[in-house]
């Protein structure tokens, strides 16, 4: 019995599921792949109203039933203003996406098991109120827009290895002003975000490799570099290159140079590092090139199929967890 | 500090729904009214201090207790009484578990039946305004509740509410006109219970009453067709009075059928119609001889009575909201002038035995002294004339003979008194006689057109058979009180109450007054008395008359079609993309001019870039559009850019834009 009950409703749910799917295709098809920034038309807005809005329009029937049965013209009135009140929430939500412009704003790549993020730009010519962006099930938060307004929304999806992740679609929906009508729409993106492998735990793997036997990369060898001058800060420059001070005097923010780094570069070659598999000992790489930019080191990357010559930065680092990420991947894999 | 999302919230949805449960509070029970306030108020505590909502076996068991509890106090589920019962047990259940957005939207529901079932009690603009404005907060409530909990946004959930219902209003107007209204009910409800009755009284006891209560309240309006009768002429019957036990005044309850009066007809006849205001009773009012009453009405009364015992709608059908008819009336008519049946004639002239001797006593003298009945009436109104009676509304309680009492002793009273020892007086001689109740006066209102009958123009006097004449009116206290008769309101007639006064003294007030009520009247007769006769009157008025379903379906579908389009349109624009800031429109028009003389600037190209291609590209222009270039970064990303960097680079575009023109061939 329960069982016969459990297959219908997976029938059941395979049932919807087939039909969302074949809705999606065909809104596909009438849109095509979208490539950069979109501009939301009328026809690729789609509403329908929601179990509240049901439940609203039954409660408006039962109202015009008493009304005509006391021949009560006020307490009609009361029920045709709600009526058309709904009618109004209808427009409002349908224009609500209407003429929106969207476009893809780059990717944060996560490590396996994190979430992967997609950002968006959003923008409209005019108001719009509370537009929720949806990957899958998972939605983010709701973004307003002023007229003119650009603004920035993200939509996570979740990894479990590294490699890429792909967002299919993007669904942009709305409940504004009153949740009994939901409009939405789909922008067909075919995004992908890299999924860098997942660090090795801390010390559990063996030491740091030493690339260059003799050369220090103790703290101290930062301290004998020859102050060279101030430059402006470039995003990746590390903290701990920042000139505070004169920041803290109230100007820009300047980042200290040194030449003559005396320490040779190290180099992480994934044939150094041992483990179970060729995942563990991609882990194992991955944490020894986030530990070497906490220290600051200059550090270079080499892998089976190629090298990253030394270098140092985030660009740098993300550079080199990329190269993990894709490295040795199935052709179809995604 | 920023309160949580919940109690804000809760407070919202809570308070729309105590507004639209407010003007039921004088009809609940008390202990409903009671548990809705504290399952408010414990909720919000609730919500303040986290404490655990009550858990489901105990909301249900709640519930279960509460629905049994309004079946036993109303013994039924079913009416408007039941109902709204219901629906506030409900409210103050669902209170205890809200906490999803789901549930406040079932409050917001249950706030909007609150509304329906408050105009279902009754019809009044008033209510229509108050009924609003909690659908307006109710809405607001739902708008509320349907943000997304992070918006991050001003949340204006009561502007958005507002804008909804205002921009919702034509196509409202549509659905009045046209949505198809139905005659009679398809389900038979109980009707509310009758609360306050106002208007006319069923008995009269002069002696009983210390102090007439005047209220300046409406009772009807009448419209007429041509000129309203001059004010001494404005009777209105609405009850006769026929059964004497010496103190109290009663209707007739033996010998009532008989056959139709003969009714002669003579004088002016007015055409008029009546709207009257909710009584909670059966009885409608009629100018003087009513000659005509519409068929559905005379149906429902005792038909053969119609014309001069009291019409009403019928047992059990009292007026619980304003109810409009048409009559025709005489002033003049002769009603039974031929002859009185015999029980009637007896009846009418019966008094209790034993009581009011020194009354009798006068009358046989009098009588005596008469020749005939209409010397016999005029002696006796002479004695009221010459006397020392005194109209007052604050007349001195009267004993245990209240008519001796009062001819001989107190000689102070108002129409009952005099309608009452008058009628008396008569009978002691044998004229039949009775009391009529009902109003004496209206005031017309200019501006509308009607006449308006007040509470205050209550008033009752007598009517004698005489052969040959049939039943005369005869009103006693227009012998003591002329004014009274005059000014058509026993208040007016006894100088000013301190509002009144005002009324008085300041003669914009009462116009302004009259302006009001016929403002009021009006709106109110489009609202509530739109019936299906009216709009088939509309339909005719667009020609759409014949075939009145149809008519009615092509009219609603064309009218709410514009309407939807207009709303449309209406949205759209003000969707429609707004105006950039004036640098940037300058900026645009300046790369256009630059675009057309064959170097427009590329979509990624920056200002300074573009302004260095053209000066290279165009020597003679060099030092005007770099100026530009470099003015237009400054007003639009220097961070200390101030309206004059603006300003130079306006002047700036506009120099290089005469230059350009003037260069152009």
């Amino acid at each position: 019995m329960g069982a016969a009950r459990r297959a219908i409703a997976e029938r059941l749910r395979d049932l919807r599921r087939a039909a969302a799917e074949r809705v999606i295709a065909w809104s596909k098809s009438r849109h095509g792949p979208d490539v950069g920034v979109v501009t939301v038309s009328r026809r690729r807005v789609y509403i329908l109203p929601t179990r509240l809005g049901l439940a609203y329009a039954a409660m408006l029937f039962a109202m015009l039933l008493a009304g005509l049965n006391y021949a009560n013209n006020l307490a009609l009135a009361l029920t045709f203003l709600l009526a058309a009140g709904g009618w109004v929430a209808m427009h409002q939500c349908h224009h609500n996406l209407v003429g929106l412009k969207v476009g893809p704003a780059g990717t944060r790549a996560p490590f396996a098991g994190d979430d992967a993020e997609f950002a968006f730009t959003l923008s409209a010519p005019s108001p719009r109120a509370d537009l929720v962006l949806k990957a899958g099930a998972r939605a983010a938060h709701a973004v307003s827009l002023d007229a003119g307004q650009t603004a920035s929304a993200a939509v996570v999806v979740p990894t479990t290895r590294r490699g890429r992740v792909r967002l299919a679609r993007l669904r942009i929906e709305s409940t504004f002003p009153l949740g009994l009508f939901t409009a939405w729409t789909w922008i067909h993106g075919e995004l992908e975000c890299l999924v860098y492998p997942r660090p090795a735990p801390r010390g559990r793997e063996g030491p740091p490799p030493d690339a260059e036997p003799g050369a220090a990369h103790d703290g101290r060898a930062v301290g004998e570099e020859d102050f060279a001058g101030l430059r402006n800060f470039r995003s990746g420059d590390p903290p701990r290159r920042i000139a505070w001070k004169a920041w803290a005097r109230g100007g820009e923010l300047v980042v200290k140079e040194y030449v003559g780094a005396a320490r040779a570069p190290i180099v992480l070659d994934l044939a150094a590092a041992g483990g179970r598999d060729l995942e563990a000992r991609l882990a194992l790489l991955a944490r020894w090139i986030v530990d070497a930019e906490e220290r600051g080191d200059r550090y270079g990357l080499r892998l089976p199929d190629g090298e990253l010559p030394p270098g140092t930065g985030l660009p740098h680092r993300n550079r080199c967890l990329a190269r993990l990420a894709t490295f040795a991947l199935p052709a179809n894999d995604p | 500090m920023k309160r949580a999302p919940g109690i804000e919230r809760l407070m919202v949805t809570g308070s729309a729904l105590t507004v639209a449960l407010l003007p039921h509070v004088g009809h609940l029970p008390l202990w409903i009214s009671t548990a809705f306030a504290g399952a408010l108020g414990w909720r919000l505590l609730a919500e303040q201090r986290g404490w655990a909502l009550p858990p489901r076996g105990v909301r249900a068991a709640a519930a279960l207790a509460a629905t049994l509890a309004v079946l036993a106090g109303y013994r039924t589920l079913n009416g408007l009484d039941a109902g709204s019962a219901l629906l506030s047990v409900m409210a103050s259940l669902k209170v205890l578990e809200t906490r999803a957005p789901r549930d406040h939207a079932v409050l917001v529901f249950v706030g909007y039946l609150l509304c329906l079932s408050t105009l279902l009690y009754e019809q009044s603009l008033a209510r229509l305004g108050y009924v609003l404005v909690a659908a307006w907060l109710l809405t607001a409530a739902l708008a509320r509740v349907h943000r997304p909990v992070e918006a991050n946004s001003e949340v204006r959930p009561f502007r958005v509410a507002a804008r909804m219902l205002a921009l919702g209003l034509p196509l409202a107007a549509v659905l009045f006109l046209f949505v198809p209204r139905i005659e009679g009910r398809f389900w038979a409800l109980p009707s509310a219970t009758p609360r306050h009755t106002t208007g006319i009284d069923e008995e009269m006891s002069p002696g009983d009453v210390a102090q007439l209560g005047l209220s300046d309240e409406p009772a009807f309006r009448a419209w007429f067709d041509g000129a309203p009768p001059p004010p001494e002429e404005r009777y209105w019957r609405v009850l006769v009075l026929e059964d004497f036990d010496g103190r109290k005044w009663r209707r007739a309850t033996s010998g009532a059928d008989f056959a139709s009066p003969e009714v002669v007809a003579g004088g002016p006849s007015y055409r008029y119609r009546v709207v009257l205001e909710p009584t909670q009773r059966e009885w409608l009012a009629g100018l003087d001889t009513v000659t005509e009453w519409p068929a559905a009405i005379a149906r429902r009364s005792r038909a053969t009575t119609l014309t001069h015992v009291e019409p009403r709608l019928g047992e059990r059908l009292p007026v619980t909201s304003t109810l409009e008819y048409a009559l025709r009336s005489s002033t003049m008519a002769r009603v039974m002038p031929g002859s009185l049946p015999a029980d009637l004639a007896r009846r009418d002239a019966r008094l209790p035995e034993g009581r009011s001797p020194r009354t009798r006593a006068l009358a046989s003298e009098l009588r005596a002294a008469s020749h005939d009945p209409r010397e016999f009436i005029e002696r006796v109104l002479e004695r009221f004339r010459r006397e020392p009676f005194e109209y007052t509304l604050e007349p001195p309680p009267l004993g245990a003979e209240p008519v001796d009492e009062f001819l001989f002793g107190t000689r102070q009273g108002f129409c009952e008194h005099y309608a009452s020892a008058f009628a008396v007086l008569m009978r002691a001689a044998g004229i039949p006689t009775r009391v009529v109740t009902g109003y004496q006066g209206g005031e017309l209102n200019a501006y509308g057109g009607y006449l308006l009958v007040r509470q205050s123009s209550a008033h009752a006097w007598d009517e004698v058979w005489l052969a040959g004449s049939g039943w005369v009116r005869v009103d006693p206290t227009a012998a003591v009180a002329p004014e009274r008769i005059r000014r058509g309101s026993a208040a007016s007639a006894l100088g000013d109450s301190a509002t009144r006064a005002l009324f008085t003294d300041y003669p914009w007030l009462a116009r302004a007054r009259e302006v009001w009520d016929a403002a009021h009247t009006r709106a109110y007769d489009a609202l509530v008395h739109f019936d299906p006769v009216r709009q088939q009157r509309l339909l005719d008025l667009l020609g759409l008359g014949e075939r009145s379903w149809q008519g009615l379906a092509i009219a609603l579908t064309v009218g709410f079609a514009l309407a939807a389009l207009a709303l449309a349109a209406w949205l759209a624009w003000e969707l429609r993309p707004r105006r950039r800031d004036a640098l940037a429109a300058a900026w645009d028009a300046a790369c256009a001019r630059l675009g057309a003389l064959g170097l427009p600037r590329a979509p990624a190209e920056g200002p300074l870039d573009y302004t260095r291609r053209v000066a290279a590209a165009r020597p003679a222009l060099a030092p005007a559009v770099t100026a530009l270039g470099e003015a237009y970064v400054a007003a639009r990303y220097w961070p200390g850019a101030t309206p004059a960097d603006a300003a130079r680079f306006q002047a700036l575009a506009r120099a290089l834009r005469a230059r350009l023109r003037a260069a152009r061939p």
